[in-house]
């Protein structure tokens, strides 16, 4: 099956200086893929290139077989999905409001849903959950409600990839379990998932494939979960640290 | 748009509708209703009511329709401006692009030793214009390489601080005369559009404030941050220079006419959304506009009620702040429970 994202020889970085280098990655359609590495390591920079949200220092991205520069924002819209760590200021949009914010690249000037936007929406937070909540204020709710709202804007969006950028970094343990549930039934039911996190052991749990930033030799490995975790791919995340595989958990 | 919404815009309207007749009433000289109406329906020639007709008609008509574009002008502005930078306290005035627009005024009257007559009104509106024009310039030089909202809106504050410091030098080295007649603009009234030029006034507002309607699904999607709006398919930067040149076309119609006229734009919009409960843009720029006029209609009252003016006119700008500073000062402290930037 063809890869939904694909990178050749991709360096990110800012500038002339490149963070990570020759870098040749592949998205399966239907598949969580799980990014792992140290701060600093370059994860943000390489999936914020991998978004278009920055140029690449050298080699291309493709999305579905086109190359990232040759879209433009709508159609990328309707490829590609974001969902990020930040808290953001529409405290006074209702949940329901938030979520239609995903139909955008498929609506006019104004921003009016026809039907099929409408049971876009409702299904998207039918997907977390959410339904219930949707005439509440965004305001009103939990680090993780919120966050699972987010999540259903990304899913109205409608795009075969969907790209977390640390999405459990503030949520207690139950929220980080809940949204990694909701991650694999989505990788379950088609949708290509890339999701950077901290939380190793449930997330190295949840996904089908591992990219590990390999901050010594500046490189992104990519392999398949169980193979990451028997060839002690792993332990080249953390330097320092040694992978337990019994409890998905680094040690000293 | 929910049943509250349409409830609270209704309200809005209706309220704006009945305080136009009392704005009509208004005045120095005492009018009575029978009067005034008379005086709307009579022609230009008719004996006996000359009087009254010119105060109506070519007084206070044109000061109170002027007071409602203007107010809903500017309430525009801030909001532009307020979500754009995602800050509470964004607005024409704090982002120096009213300073802008005083100080080109300031650089026509204080100059030329204080212009009068119909040539005088043109140049201070093409002052007015120039100077908001040139902040607004330096802004969006500088919103092309400053990612920063908050960065910029600081920007925003230290020129208008240059702009302040430049009406200060040119105050100090002109005449008396000049001095008077840049003093009497910045005192800020509704009365300075006559009802020749209203339609060309009115004219401009409508269409500008059209014009940011365009934006309001923009808006919508920069309320969950920069990011987010890209990644649905919004170029931020440009939208930003769209909605900035808004904005500050918007601040500039009204100030070259009414003089820098402050609080307005900053706190409507939090009236706004309070009275809303909604940051929607697509109701919200509406009651935005609607909320501005009631306040600038309110404003015009005021400022000519015969108890309180005693014959005379009370500039805007002394009693914007009598309204706006308290609201400020409760959406600051109630921020977080207002939700509106959280």
């Amino acid at each position: 099956m063809d890869a939904i994202l694909k990178t050749e020889n991709l360096g990110v970085g800012y500038g002339r200086r490149t963070i990570l280098h020759n870098i040749n990655l592949e998205v399966a359609p239907g598949s969580l893929t799980a990014l792992i590495g140290a701060n600093g390591s370059g994860k943000s920079t390489l999936l914020r290139t991998l978004s278009g949200a920055q140029a690449p220092t050298a080699g291309t991205v493709s999305i579905g077989g086109t190359a990232l520069c040759g879209l433009g924002k709508q159609k990328l819209a309707r490829r590609l999905a974001m969902v990020f760590t930040d808290r953001t200021g529409a405290g006074a949009l209702t949940v329901r409001e938030t979520v239609e914010i995903g139909r955008h690249p498929y609506t006019g000037p104004f921003g009016r849903l026809g039907p099929k936007d409408k049971e876009a929406v409702a299904e998207a937070l039918a997907s977390v959950g959410m339904e219930t909540y949707a005439d509440r204020l965004l305001g009103t709710l939990s680090d993780g409600e919120r966050q699972k709202v987010m999540l259903a804007r990304a899913l109205a969006q409608d795009t075969p990839l969907i790209i977390l950028d640390e999405p459990t970094a503030f949520l207690d343990v139950a929220g980080r379990l809940e949204i990694n549930r909701l991650l694999r039934q989505l990788a379950d039911k088609g949708r290509s998932i890339i999701l950077s996190t901290h939380d190793i052991a449930s997330s190295v749990d949840a996904a089908d494939t591992l990219w590990i930033v390999d901050c010594e030799n500046r490189h992104v490995h990519s392999a398949a979960k169980h193979a990451a975790i028997q060839s002690g791919l792993l332990d080249r995340a953390f330097p320092t640290l040694r992978f337990d595989a019994s409890t998905l958990s680094f040690k000293q | 748009m929910s049943r509250r919404h349409t409830i609270v815009l209704s309200a809005i309207a209706v309220a704006i509708l009945l305080l136009l007749p009392l704005g009509l009433l208004a005045g120095g000289v005492d009018l009575s209703p029978n009067d005034v109406w008379n005086a709307l329906l009579s022609q230009d020639n008719d004996n006996g009511g000359d009087i009254a007709r010119f105060i109506v008609v070519e007084s206070r008509l044109p000061a109170v329709l002027t007071a409602l574009l203007a107010g809903a002008a500017l309430s525009i502005a801030g909001l532009l401006m307020q979500t754009c930078f995602n800050n509470p306290l964004a607005g024409p005035s704090i982002m120096g692009i009213s300073s802008g627009a005083s100080l080109g005024v300031a650089i026509v009257l204080l100059a030329t030793g204080g212009l009068v007559g119909l040539w005088g009104r043109v140049a201070v509106v093409s002052g007015a214009f120039a100077g908001a024009a040139a902040i607004l310039a330096i802004l969006l030089i500088f919103s092309s390489s400053v990612r920063s909202t908050d960065v910029l809106l600081i920007v925003g504050i230290l020129i208008g601080y240059l702009a302040t410091s430049a009406i200060s030098l040119l105050n100090f080295f002109s005449t008396e005369r000049a001095v008077h007649s840049y003093v009497l603009w910045g005192l800020g009234t509704f009365s300075g559009v006559s009802i020749d030029i209203l339609p060309l006034f009115a004219v401009l507002v409508i269409a500008l404030i059209c014009a940011s309607l365009l934006y309001s699904k923009s808006l919508n999607a920069m309320l969950l941050g920069t990011q987010y709006a890209e990644s649905v398919g919004v170029s931020t930067g440009r939208a930003r220079t769209g909605i900035l040149l808004l904005s500050g076309a918007l601040t500039a119609v009204v100030t070259a006419w009414c003089g820098p006229i402050g609080f307005i734009g900053l706190v409507v919009p939090h009236i706004a959304r309070m009275v809303l409960g909604s940051s929607n843009h697509r109701v919200l720029l509406p009651a935005c506009a609607l909320c501005g006029a009631l306040l600038g209609i309110i404003c015009q009252i005021i400022s000519v009620w015969p108890s309180l003016s005693k014959g005379a006119v009370i500039p805007v700008n002394a009693i914007t702040p009598v309204i706006g500073v308290p609201v400020i000062i409760y959406v600051l402290l109630n921020r977080r429970r207002l939700l509106y930037f959280n």
